[in-house]
């Protein structure tokens, strides 16, 4: 907690701690969980700021569901803190469900039983009944009027059922557990615009995702799980670099090797290649750009057609990082 | 308001699936029959008869007060959803108060069902209401602290419990004595009958046919033992459950 939210809080703004945007939603400090002889986390430590979209990606058995059923409060730890919302995950359980939501893209529903028939189960279940705003969740994903039993509907409609579940409560935490999985294109884009509309309306997300261009897209920050220890955190930005540690300026012009030759000389490149249609350095230097762009603009005999930075993609930085760690 | 949720929630399901409603309409009153027909050809005695119509009576009160409860919880665990029920602030109080207001109400019909049929079928003797309401209380009472101990049970080993928590209902049932005298129960199984609330509260039915005794201080030291019981071992399976990540054991 920095000084100016403990300063809040201690004068029991948490209000205008909120507002200003200074609270971490998640804080899990050395986390640990074990099954048996299984560590399935291994003194994890990560932050959430509130109001942002956390992706926590990682291969099969990396550690994303214990991590999840821990904060939801679904299983106990064997180390470590995990506090919501300053609550602690384990002893404070009850108070985070009712700030708290979960959707998971594998989950499912009992059978025979309405969509306005269930929600209105799962809304009383935090103590809400209100048809009406039943109602209106349904509307709002597209589910106004349908009468059939949700065991009956297809996936993209169950998921949207399940969204409109998971707001219920309007939580101020949403635990999303690869909701877009087996979803078809249209849904899954109608998916993540909702969630990123979610976020502008100021909640947080914990998103776990297999899919890394959906993280890419929608996650401001990643935590990049492996065999339950953090690999690394940061924006997808971040941990692109991370792996390539630079990004690459990419020159498309009609004489190359003139322009990997100017290229060479250029303070802050390094390593200029020839490729087929175009040159490629990597850049050491975050200014590095408008370097090249200086350069290039004096030397009008190489035609320059376009320059752009080339980043890897996630995927790229995902396995390389998993790799690494695991030799 | 979990409670009101999960009561409407099963009235729902009453409502859309209507072979839920055999569990308090063909079924008890196809074994209502059975029984009581079985009697009257073997006994001439209207006391025998009696007996094994209020012995059923008694136990559809243990068994519709647990399984409701447990019912709850199994229906989102068989619809692979318990994850959606268990993250919102349901507790196991919201479960037990529920399954006690379902079982509650489909005791009274069935019992409404079996005394129109006694009344049609075949002569009983007089019966004392209060000593039988009271036993059926007892056998509530039973049912509910049986609901609880299973749900802790269930929380711990999952679907594989739910076979063993029907044996253990029908094995309690051998043992209470619900349509034969306990004297019946070989000797050297008595102390274990008699660990039993619902053998007292069977015996306190009995005993108002005249044919056994009733202990009150054994009913009331059994069924809080049996309280005890049931809440330490739910307490502790679901706190193994959540330690051993049991809980979400989901397909």
């Amino acid at each position: 907690m920095s000084a100016l939210e403990a300063v809040l809080f201690c004068l029991g703004f948490k209000l205008a701690a909120l507002v200003v945007g200074v609270v971490d939603a998640i804080v899990v400090e050395g986390l640990s969980k074990v099954y048996g002889s299984f560590h399935a986390l291994k003194n994890i430590s990560f932050r959430v700021p509130a109001g942002t979209v956390f992706g926590v990606l990682g291969p099969n058995g990396a550690g994303k569901t214990s991590l999840l059923t821990i904060l939801c409060g679904l299983n106990s730890a064997d180390g470590g803190s995990a506090k919501v919302f300053g609550l602690d995950a384990g002893a404070e359980r009850s108070e985070i469900s009712r700030k708290t939501n979960l959707m998971r893209g594998f989950s499912n529903v009992p059978d025979k039983l309405s969509a306005l028939e269930l929600l209105d189960y799962y809304m009383g279940l935090y103590g809400l009944h209100d048809p009406q705003k039943a109602r209106e969740l349904l509307k709002e994903v597209g589910l106004q009027g349908e009468k059939g039993f949700v065991n009956e509907f297809s996936s993209g409609m169950r998921q949207r059922f399940f969204l409109a579940k998971a707001l219920c409560n309007d939580p101020q935490l949403l635990f999303l557990d690869e909701p877009t999985v087996g979803l078809d294109v249209e849904s899954v884009i109608w998916l993540r615009e909702k969630i990123l509309s979610l976020k502008k309306q100021g909640k947080t997300i914990m998103l776990t995702t297999h899919n890394l261009r959906e993280a890419e897209e929608l996650c401001d920050d990643i935590l990049l799980l492996d065999k339950g220890r953090v690999l690394a955190q940061g924006s997808p930005k971040q941990l692109k670099l991370k792996v390539k540690e630079r990004e690459a300026v990419r020159v498309y012009c009609e004489d190359l090797r003139q322009a990997a030759r100017i290229l060479r000389n250029v303070q802050g490149l390094h390593n200029a290649i020839v490729h087929e249609t175009y040159v490629e350095a990597v850049a050491l230097r975050p200014d590095a750009l408008r370097s090249v762009m200086s350069v290039l603009s004096k030397a009008k005999f190489l035609k320059v057609q376009r320059v752009e930075m080339a980043e890897p993609p996630l995927e790229e930085a995902f396995l390389k990082l998993v790799r690494r760690e695991r030799k | 308001m979990a409670v009101r949720a999960l009561v409407t929630k099963s009235m729902r399901l009453a409502k859309n699936d209507q072979f839920r409603l055999f569990d308090i309409t063909i079924w008890p009153v196809t074994f209502f029959i059975s029984v009581t027909f079985l009697t009257s050809f073997l006994s001439n005695d209207p006391r025998m008869l009696a007996m094994v119509a209020l012995g059923t009576v008694g136990w559809r009160a243990v068994y519709h007060f647990s399984n409701e409860i447990c019912d709850l919880y199994r229906i989102d665990y068989w619809g692979s959803c318990i994850d959606q029920l268990l993250v919102t602030p349901v507790k196991t109080f919201d479960f037990v108060a529920a399954g006690a207001i379902i079982g509650a109400v489909k005791l009274a019909f069935v019992v409404g069902v079996f005394a129109i049929l006694a009344a049609f079928l075949f002569p009983l003797p007089a019966i004392n209401i209060p000593a039988v309401f009271a036993a059926t209380a007892i056998l509530g009472i039973f049912g509910i602290e049986l609901g609880l101990l299973l749900l802790g049970v269930y929380y711990y080993y999952g679907d594989s419990a739910f076979a063993i928590s029907y044996a253990i209902t029908d094995v309690v049932a051998v043992f209470s004595g619900v349509y034969y005298p306990l004297a019946l129960v070989p000797e050297i199984l008595r102390p274990f009958a008699l660990a039993l609330p619902s053998t007292h509260a069977f015996s306190l039915m009995k005993s108002t046919l005249g044919i056994e005794s009733f202990d009150p201080v054994l009913a009331v030291v059994t069924l809080v033992g049996w309280g005890v019981l049931a809440l330490w071992t739910h307490n502790r399976l679901l706190e193994k459950a959540r330690k051993q990540g049991r809980l979400l054991k989901i397909k």
